[in-house]
């Protein structure tokens, strides 16, 4: 039995061990910012989150700081008083959620400031202030892509996966392994809507996927009257049809650095599938013999099909040796049909943009949801501008006619993209990373006087994840709430056998 | 009455000769399987590595077998693994059987037997022994444990951690506890423990399959089981899982019929003497339907040229019988790096200029068919097909090199250290790896690396496509008329090829590339057109030795003597001449 004076050393122990558990506490969670000299320069972030401009909705920019330094600070802080400082003994930043998503909150003037502070040889220095900035704009919820091999020509394990961009969770909605290693693919959505949306699957358990009104069906697009399986899809807005490019693709291997894989197609058309009739048509336009026709996209209201077309009598010089040249000239331009939705025809055709009679030819053109703007991939020849380190985004104006290069391409291929529902963000595919390979998603501001922002690369809660993936990003596309489907809900239609869709002519 | 082999001295001994055979049979001969193996994966020292493992059932037998699988680095340290695994299955068998009245020696070593078939197929990678000693191990603590409940409780407990290490090895042994309670214990519960051990094993994999693992429905009770085996190595694989429940029924009726367990199971002379026979029979039937020599051969022509070791390349091509594209191709790759191309390349089998290269294929070509085009400087079809086979294969220590090397040559640095810090991460390959990387950070050391040099000397710099079956041998001489391997390589496909009239054109500018004399393959094809086309097309600095005329002479009287039937000509001028290139022009095989 204790005794009365042991009785109160313990209790006396136990009050100073509490009271340094507090104050260790205190003092951890209060990380001051040290006296530094001034350094003058930029720090070197990787990725490069520095003067960009973010949704208030995004998941923490965490990153790296590429210095050398034995300790690492860095600060947060915006004019509203939202002040935190994380550390960091190997230059890794990673962004408490919360405190973060009070920042962003928290900010009155869109604008958040991010001091960067080394421990050098023992001396505290800081680099130049960053200023990042927030729009008003809420980006939508969810990033779906594809994560793929870079694809020369084998495949072995996909998926398609669903990214919730307010937090860093990832969730697949369709892996390979569960359909016996076939290919996923050309997976689109409907106005950016998770309940309506398709993709291809090619090798075993063919045909294409369509997911509407909770419902899923498998379709064979593929029919007598036209060249192959539908290809490049784009959802007519109404959601009751898709129109697909058919392609004979072809493909070749480039032997100088710096270029790796040739696409191009030598027979291209487009098709329209009528979802509610289980038929495919199409127009003399649209299938033109002496053109090839691709990469289909529709105008918001549903009344235009704008799509690229070349002329493809180039392609009759079959000789090996000038091959390169031939197919160098395949150069596409923008042009677009009229549709009556009622009827189900098509009208005239227009020209939107020429561009091959220059060295150019334009690629996936993407209309905003206002009607106004038309983003497109200008590369100096052929289709598949993936793999064309020259492809740039371009935006035309439909209002004023003019076409501008944004801010937001590099020396490196920048592709495809996708507006946000409010066409207020885009995201695009880019091998600004690495230069040849592996493609990242990247976002970028385009506000309401039709200037993009600085793009920045969509964030990991691991700062080493795009170093460490073997995969590339392919296909992004912004979905405004979550696709309530996964690999086990789809296990079903995945073994069905396709229905054969009809042809009606037109 | 019969004699009996009391001395556990001479068991041990007999025992330890037949582990001493198995380990011989795969250090001797099957090195280049166990080397293959170790090629066509990649274990990497990191946490994300192990992550991954756990996205489908058989985590453990995944992750160890390609633990151990890196180790077959060395073929010795691999067979040796290998005899420990199948040692461990022979102690666990022999514990299983005897605590199911089955005390006897060969019925234990039977699933050592069919393990030495399995892996004598390179399909067999040791994750799936793995698995299969997991199935034991489980099985042999399951048997071992003597309170009924707490063996009630290990298996409901620990049969699903067991199919979340084991994945589809585990589902035998649910056949196998059923049959030990319902054969063995005397539980009045054993029926209703039999449909609970059958509802867990089919509610814990359905469970699994729904909330943790996506995974094909139709395996989520097989997988990771191989199931591409065929004929001799499936019934193989069958036979491996059904030999001990098989036993243990063998058991239970053994044990009511006392005079055979009586007569069968002792160590008598007889039965030691029966069991050898027995011994032979199994080695008898390994190495007649099992091993596969000429694989092993193709596999280890594949060796060599991974080593750069020519010479043994060269040897080994020598005993191989017949044609063997894969062993054609590197041949010639060997006979070109030891100089001897055009002077013995008619000595070894020849298939036409596609003996140069492998075709396109999705199957293991894309693994072996990238080093042509490495070796000729065509770096970009070079980092091409590496890619292919890397993910073809998956992670693999050769693709990996393959691309880092391309890379560097094309200057994409940061390409080549996302490669080289994968690299960095294994056992055997980090030395490479951090030289590599010192490369990257101080790209003038590479001027001391004799290999990249010469690839970077070479470096295409006027685009053209790749040829679906070719080598573009003249585009790579156009962009760099000194890549004396294009040059050869397009002198030896015109040959393989018959063309004679391109080579007698290409071959003017031999002196070019620093030889002195003719080689013989050259020479005997300019003879043979001087002696038909009645033109002399010897390079000017060069001629023709006598001695070749004379044979050539000789040739062409025996090639006369015996024109009027060709089956008889190629028969009798094979004798003396078939390793010159007249006849391969005159007898297309």
């Amino acid at each position: 039995m204790m005794t009365r004076k042991r009785l109160t050393a313990a209790r006396i122990a136990k009050f100073y061990i509490f009271c340094f558990i507090i104050l260790f506490i205190a003092t951890s969670c209060n990380e001051r910012i040290p006296a530094y000299d001034e350094l003058k320069q930029d720090a070197v972030l990787n990725p490069d989150y520095t003067s960009v401009t973010i949704p208030p909705n995004i998941a923490p920019l965490n990153f790296v700081v590429n210095e050398t330094a034995d300790k690492y600070l860095a600060r947060f802080y915006n004019s509203n008083g939202i002040d935190f400082i994380v550390s960091s003994g190997n230059g890794s930043i990673i962004i408490p959620e919360k405190k973060w998503h009070r920042l962003l909150s928290g900010s009155v003037s869109g604008e958040f400031f991010v001091d960067i502070v080394v421990k050098k040889s023992g001396k505290w220095v800081k680099f130049n202030t960053i200023t990042n900035y927030f729009a008003r704009d809420s980006i939508d919820k969810y990033l779906v892509y594809r994560l793929i091999d870079p694809e020369f020509e084998t495949w072995n394990i996909m998926g398609i996966y669903q990214r919730n961009l307010e937090s860093y969770k990832v969730t697949p909605l369709i892996l390979n392994r569960v359909s016996d290693g076939n290919c996923v693919n050309c997976h689109t959505f409907c106005k950016n809507s998770s309940k309506t949306m398709m993709f291809h699957m090619r090798s075993k358990h063919a045909g294409t996927v369509i997911y509407r009104d909770d419902k899923l069906s498998k379709i064979n697009t593929k029919t007598n009257k036209t060249i192959a399986n539908g290809m490049y899809p784009a959802w007519h807005p109404s959601g009751n049809y898709i129109a697909f490019s058919v392609n004979n693709i072809v493909q070749s291997y480039h032997a100088i650095p710096g270029r790796t894989v040739e696409v191009y197609d030598t027979l291209s058309n487009i098709v329209l599938y009528d979802i509610n009739k289980n038929v495919i048509t199409s127009c003399n336009a649209l299938s033109d013999p002496d053109r090839l026709e691709t990469f289909p996209a529709w105008s918001p209201d549903g009344r235009y099909l704008y799509y690229c077309c070349a002329i493809k009598n180039v392609l009759k010089q079959p000789d090996y040796n000038s091959f390169m040249d031939v197919h160098s000239r395949i150069r596409y331009d923008l042009l677009r049909i009229a549709f009556d939705e009622e009827s189900r025809s098509f009208g005239t055709v227009d020209t939107v943009l020429t561009v091959s009679d220059s060295v150019s030819s334009v690629s996936l053109p993407r209309i905003s949801p206002d009607g106004r703007y038309i983003l497109f991939c200008k590369s100096e020849h052929g289709n598949l501008t993936i793999w064309h380190p020259e492809t740039d985004l371009y935006l035309l104006d439909l209002k004023t006619g003019i076409v501008s290069r944004p801010d937001i391409n590099c020396n490196k291929t920048d592709s495809f993209h996708t507006w946000s529902s409010t066409g207020r963000w885009i995201v695009f595919s880019s091998r600004r990373d690495d230069g040849l390979l592996y493609t990242r998603p990247y976002f970028a501001y385009f506000d309401t006087s039709g200037q993009m922002h600085k793009p920045f690369v969509l964030p990991q809660k691991n700062t080493e994840h795009y170093f460490k993936i073997m995969k590339s990003y392919n296909l992004p596309e912004l979905v405004t709430s979550k696709v309530e489907l996964n690999p086990r809900t789809l296990a079903g239609i995945i073994k069905e056998q396709a229905t054969n869709a009809g042809y009606e002519d037109f | 009455m019969i004699r009996q082999i009391n001395s556990k001295n001479i068991r041990y001994i007999l025992i330890g000769i037949l582990f001493v055979i198995y380990f011989l049979y795969f250090a001797l001969l099957n090195p280049y399987h166990i080397h293959y193996l170790e090629q066509s994966q990649l274990f990497i020292w990191s946490l994300d590595f192990l992550k991954e493992k756990f996205s489908l059932p058989g985590v453990f037998a995944d992750y160890s077998g390609s633990f151990f699988t890196q180790l077959f680095y060395s073929s010795w340290v691999g067979a040796f693994i290998y005899t420990l695994n199948a040692f461990a299955v022979f102690i666990l068998s022999l514990y299983i059987f005897k605590r199911h009245n089955l005390n006897n020696v060969i019925i234990s070593f039977v699933p050592v037997w069919l393990l030495a078939i399995l892996q004598s197929s390179e399909l067999f990678t040791f994750n799936q022994a793995i698995g299969f000693l997991l199935l034991l191990s489980f099985f042999a603590l399951y048997i071992t444990v003597k309170k009924t409940s707490n063996r009630y409780i290990l298996f409901f407990a620990g049969w699903p951690v067991l199919y979340i290490l084991a994945g589809g090895f585990s589902v035998p042994v649910i056949v196998l506890c059923i049959l030990h309670e319902l054969l063995f214990r005397k539980e009045k519960k054993r029926y209703i423990i039999t449909v609970l051990y059958v509802i867990t094993g089919v509610l814990i994999p359905y469970l699994c399959a729904r909330l943790i693992f996506y995974i094909q429905p139709d395996k989520i009770f097989t997988y990771p089981v191989i199931s591409e085996l065929h004929s001799l190595f499936l019934y193989a694989l069958i036979l491996l899982f059904a030999w001990t429940p098989a036993m243990l029924l063998a058991g239970f009726f053994i044990d009511k019929a006392k005079s055979l367990k009586n007569r069968l199971l002792p160590w008598s002379i007889i039965n030691v003497a029966a069991g050898i026979v027995i011994i032979v029979l199994m080695a008898f039937v390994i190495y007649k339907r099992a091993y596969n020599k000429m694989a092993d051969m193709m596999l280890g022509v594949d060796h060599y040229a991974q080593r750069a070791d020519w010479d043994k390349l060269l040897k080994l091509s020598d005993r191989y019988p017949g044609y063997n594209t894969l062993v054609i191709y590197y041949t010639n790759l060997a006979l070109y790096k030891s100089g001897k191309l055009m002077d013995r390349m008619f000595c070894y089998p020849q298939i036409s200029s596609q003996g140069l290269r492998l075709k396109w294929q999705r199957n293991l070509n894309l693994f072996f068919g990238g080093e042509v085009f490495s070796r000729l400087a065509y770096n970009n079809e070079s980092i091409h097909w590496a890619f292919e086979a890397l993910v073809a294969k998956g992670l693999n220590p050769r693709s990996l090199k393959k691309l880092t090397v391309g890379c560097i040559v094309n200057g994409n640095y940061d390409i080549a250290q996302k490669y080289l810090s994968l690299l960095n991460k294994t056992l055997f390959y980090r030395k490479w790896a951090q030289l590599h990387i010192r490369y990257l950070s101080d790209p003038d050391l590479m001027g001391k690396d004799h290999e990249l040099s010469e690839y970077r000397d070479l470096r295409v710099n006027t685009n053209f496509f790749s040829a679906v079956n070719g080598l573009n041998l003249q585009d790579l001489l156009e962009n760099h008329p000194e890549n004396k391997m294009a040059y050869e390589y397009l002198l030896a496909s015109l040959l393989l090829d018959r063309n004679l009239d391109g080579f007698a054109s290409t071959v003017q500018n031999l002196k070019y590339y620093g030889y002195k004399t003719m080689p013989l393959h050259i020479e005997e094809a300019l003879i043979f057109y001087y002696f038909y086309e009645n033109r002399n097309m010897v390079p000017e600095g060069y001629s023709f030795k006598q001695e070749n005329i004379d044979r050539f002479n000789d040739y062409a009287g025996a090639y006369t003597a015996y024109r009027n039937d060709r089956k008889v000509a190629a028969y009798e001028l094979r004798k003396k001449y078939g390793n010159t290139y007249w006849y391969y022009l005159q007898f297309p095989q």
